[in-house]
């Protein structure tokens, strides 16, 4: 009797372990649907990779497949989905898979839906297991770059072909003619288009447009000089004009100050010039007149007070908290801030946004970060035919206004559908955040631009680099240290980093 | 000649006997160390050797790694960074120990010892602090010392101290030393218990004797506790020894380093080399890695060599 027992708890420990150590993808799975018929939708899908162009010779055939897009409608087909769940929340992407599935009831989604993807994608790519990996994923990542290094490592499905196709409920719209040039750039890479961007966000200073006009302030800079009148005059309120989380002390220069250097070369003629050298790492970085002035203008509005003191405690919260209690005029964040502190925001708030002009030219391009990563999936290439067909029409469903309006009505954010500001009962579902961006876009001349870079740095040099620069953020910005020497000594490292990184032609 | 037979029958049915306790025994050890074990083979061992090969390497995880060879270790002596989060760590290992030990040990003394009502409240009160996970503990005290609507301030200005808002974790004077407190709040309350645990084993005889012969509470607590529970004091300030070098959570919630870098150690380095928000480099994050061991190593045979494992008997 006792060795029975002895063998069969041997047998249940061993199982339990190797259970334990297989069963490990399935963590926040809260919307799949089913997730073992993955295998049969990759094992069929090669014989049915041309499902869509091969000629049907029979009625037969032809009812078995979709007529808009010449897919099987027997073949079962799973599509393992890492999503992001950003500050936006996943409501929208749940409502979009439901839609989807009703209407193609041979496809089903197995998500992996969780706020820190980049901790589950980066192993499993390290791991290098195409069978494991998502079939689609929000290019989410820890550090700049490495999307675009999957692009060069050939390791994402192009998605070129998703340009020329009609949306669907459309009769003659192509998804290329309702996106703009500046997210149409901004996804292309070596050549090829590693994702199409279904939503965005943008960055800058956000505020509470009645406390501007309880104070008369305004609310519409055209100029630099403006911009620092209208500090000023926030500033003898006694509120402090700009907060931003020196905790994470990139909101302040990536969402605001990194973006005048592009404002100062288009007003003096050679944006296009600086941008190319921006993408390519060619030249100075950081030391260009440009880069020093936008630093020495940071240093002078903190010398002025213009930041909270002890602003390198604030977290992301603390600060965002600032503005809505009106202890501080501005934040600077991304326009998900609507929707993050939507149940913290008191009656009566009022989102508004502002960049910052660069020049004292009131017809000046005002530049606005902008991004479209948040919102937006990659293909993984080695996955089988039939799978990739169907991760691509699941991406060009998300582009129907349903599915957009969910998109600004409850993720809060930016659709990237230029027509969908036609209806203006569509803007009326923007979140006040987003909506403040469209609203700002209406009376300045603006273009969104991402920092996006044509190759990534690795070197040790590059990490000392930017240790130095986003160390000094909230010393500059309190007034304490002057930025040019350590931008002298960052350029240093940079340059060297970049020598030894520059891909090989 | 038939007993002899009896004799080799009854010794050879014993021997199959202890053959057959042997098996038995073996499968049992079999069964209960090679799934631990295998797992510890598996998930700490094997990534840790691995490490060693990722420190030679210039990689990021996902394009083509580069052999490098030791330079990842050449350019870390140069670091600036490095030596700066060290001393840091330095500073840390000297104070946070020590607090939490001492404050540890009078806690649980007071409590084996007084025999207040509300003993077992305390314990549970003193140990809570524990079930707190890092970021939750990080989280409170970041609000404790908010500048504009902290606890700390306020305190302060209700004893007519002007904090005037200061910041505490927003000035390089002061964030360092701020963070020590609420690493040693979250650290007290495990080895509280430990000790008190430990205490209580003592036989109270030694103590009525002690108080018989004139003994002072403070010399019971020198003289008398802690020679006795010397050994659970030296395992629990290992314990608190690296895990004040490896750990780094509270800090990277509470001020992620700044201002300035003036509360950036070792463990939060490597970690923003490794997955940090503008760089990517497993390689030098794993070479990070392997100096951190190092250090380990060392600190553990310096407590080996000036806090030996003395045992004692009562």
């Amino acid at each position: 009797m006792k060795k029975p027992l002895t063998l069969l708890l041997a047998v249940i420990m061993v199982v339990t372990l190797l259970a334990g150590c297989s069963g490990g993808n399935k963590n926040g799975n809260g919307g799949s649907t089913a997730d073992n018929e993955n295998k049969s939708g990759n094992k069929n899908s090669n014989t049915n990779a041309n499902a869509g162009t091969e000629g049907k010779t029979n009625t037969a055939a032809e009812d078995d497949v979709y007529p808009e897009n010449g897919l099987s409608k027997s073949e079962k087909v799973t599509l393992k989905v890492g999503f992001w769940e950003n500050g936006g929340g996943r409501s929208w992407m749940d409502t979009a898979v439901k839609k989807f599935s009703e209407k193609y009831p041979n496809v089903s989604f197995d998500i992996t839906s969780t706020p820190t993807l980049e901790t589950i994608l980066e192993p499993m790519i390290a791991a290098g297991d195409d069978e494991e990996m998502f079939d689609l994923f929000f290019p989410r990542f820890t550090a700049a770059g490495q999307a675009e290094k999957l692009v060069e490592a050939g390791k994402i499905e192009p998605q070129d072909d998703l340009w020329n196709r009609v949306l669907p409920g459309e009769t003659d719209k192509t998804l290329r003619s309702v996106i703009s040039d500046d997210m149409f750039e901004a996804v292309q890479f070596k050549g090829m288009t590693s994702r199409v961007p279904v939503g965005g966000y943008t960055a800058g200073l956000f505020f509470d447009q009645n406390l501007f006009d309880e104070h008369g302030w305004n609310k519409n800079p055209s100029t630099w000089d403006e911009f620092v009148a209208l500090l000023g005059d926030i500033k003898a309120k006694d509120i402090i004009p700009i907060t931003f989380p020196g905790v994470y002390a990139g909101y302040l220069t990536n969402y605001t100050f990194d973006l005048l250097p592009f404002g100062l070369a288009k007003g003096e003629g050679n944006f296009d010039t600086y941008l190319d050298n921006f993408r390519n790492y060619t030249g100075p970085q950081l030391t260009t007149e440009h880069n020093k002035e936008e630093w020495s203008r940071l240093y002078d509005l903190g010398k002025k007070g213009y930041f909270p003191p002890g602003v390198a405690a604030l977290n992301h919260t603390q600060s965002q908290m600032q503005v809505l209690q009106h202890k501080a005029a501005l934040v600077s964040t991304g326009d998900w801030v609507g929707n993050e502190m939507k149940t913290s925001t008191p009656e009566g708030f009022k989102w508004g946004f502002m960049a910052i002009p660069a020049t004292n030219d009131k017809d000046q391009t005002i530049f606005i970060n902008s991004g479209v990563t948040d919102i937006g999936f990659s293909i993984w290439k080695n996955k089988p035919d039939l799978v990739k067909q169907w991760s691509k029409e699941f991406i060009l469903s998300l582009y129907t206004f349903e599915i957009q309006e969910i998109l600004a009505a409850e993720a809060g954010a930016f659709p990237a559908r230029l027509d969908f500001g036609d209806d203006p009962a569509r803007i009326a579902k923007l979140q006040p955040a987003p909506a403040a961006v469209m609203e700002y876009a209406t009376k300045h001349e603006v273009q969104y631009i991402s920092f996006r870079r044509n190759f990534s740095l690795m070197s040790p040099e590059s990490a000392q680099s930017s240790k130095l620069v986003s160390e000094m953020i909230t010393a500059v910005a309190s007034g304490k240290k002057d930025p040019l020497p350590v931008l002298e000594q960052a350029e240093k490292l940079l340059q060297k980093s970049i020598e030894k990184d520059r891909p090989k032609k | 000649m038939a007993a002899e037979v009896k004799k080799i029958a009854v010794s050879m049915r014993k021997r199959a006997g202890a053959g057959k306790v042997k098996r038995q025994k073996a499968v049992f050890l079999l069964i209960a160390i090679v799934p631990s074990f295998g797992g510890y083979l598996l998930f700490t061992l094997y990534p840790n050797i691995l490490s060693i090969y990722y420190s030679l390497l210039n990689w990021d995880g996902l394009s083509e790694p580069k052999f490098v060879g030791f330079s990842n270790y050449i350019f870390m002596v140069s670091d600036q960074f490095v030596w700066r989060a060290l001393y840091h760590n330095l500073l840390y290992m000297i104070v946070v120990p020590f607090a939490i030990l001492i404050i540890s040990l009078l806690l649980a003394y007071l409590l084996n010892n007084k025999p207040y009502r509300e003993n077992g409240f305390y314990k549970v009160l003193y140990f809570f602090t524990n079930i707190l996970s890092a970021v939750v503990v990080a989280l409170l005290w970041s609000f404790i010392f908010d500048g504009s609507f902290g606890l700390l301030n306020g305190i302060l200005e209700l004893v007519g101290i002007p904090a005037g808002g200061y910041y505490w974790l927003g000035d390089t004077r002061t964030a360092l030393w701020a963070l020590v407190i609420p690493m040693v709040w979250g650290g007290v309350g495990l080895y509280a218990v430990i000790f008190m645990n430990a205490i209580s084993g003592i036989p109270k005889s030694i103590y009525e004797a002690a108080i018989i012969e004139g003994a002072r509470p403070m010399q019971i607590l020198i003289k008398i506790t802690i020679p006795l529970i010397r050994g659970v004091i030296r395992v629990c300030a290992l314990f608190v020894v690296l895990g004040t070098i490896k750990g780094f959570e509270m800090i990277m919630i509470m001020t992620n380093g700044g201002p300035e870098g003036s509360t950036d150690v070792i463990g939060l380095y490597m970690f923003n080399m490794a997955f940090g928000k503008e760089y990517h480099n497993y390689g030098y994050a794993s070479a990070i890695g392997m100096v951190l061991f190092v250090i380990l190593v060392a600190a553990k045979l310096i407590l080996d060599k000036y806090y030996p494992d003395e045992g004692v008997e009562y």
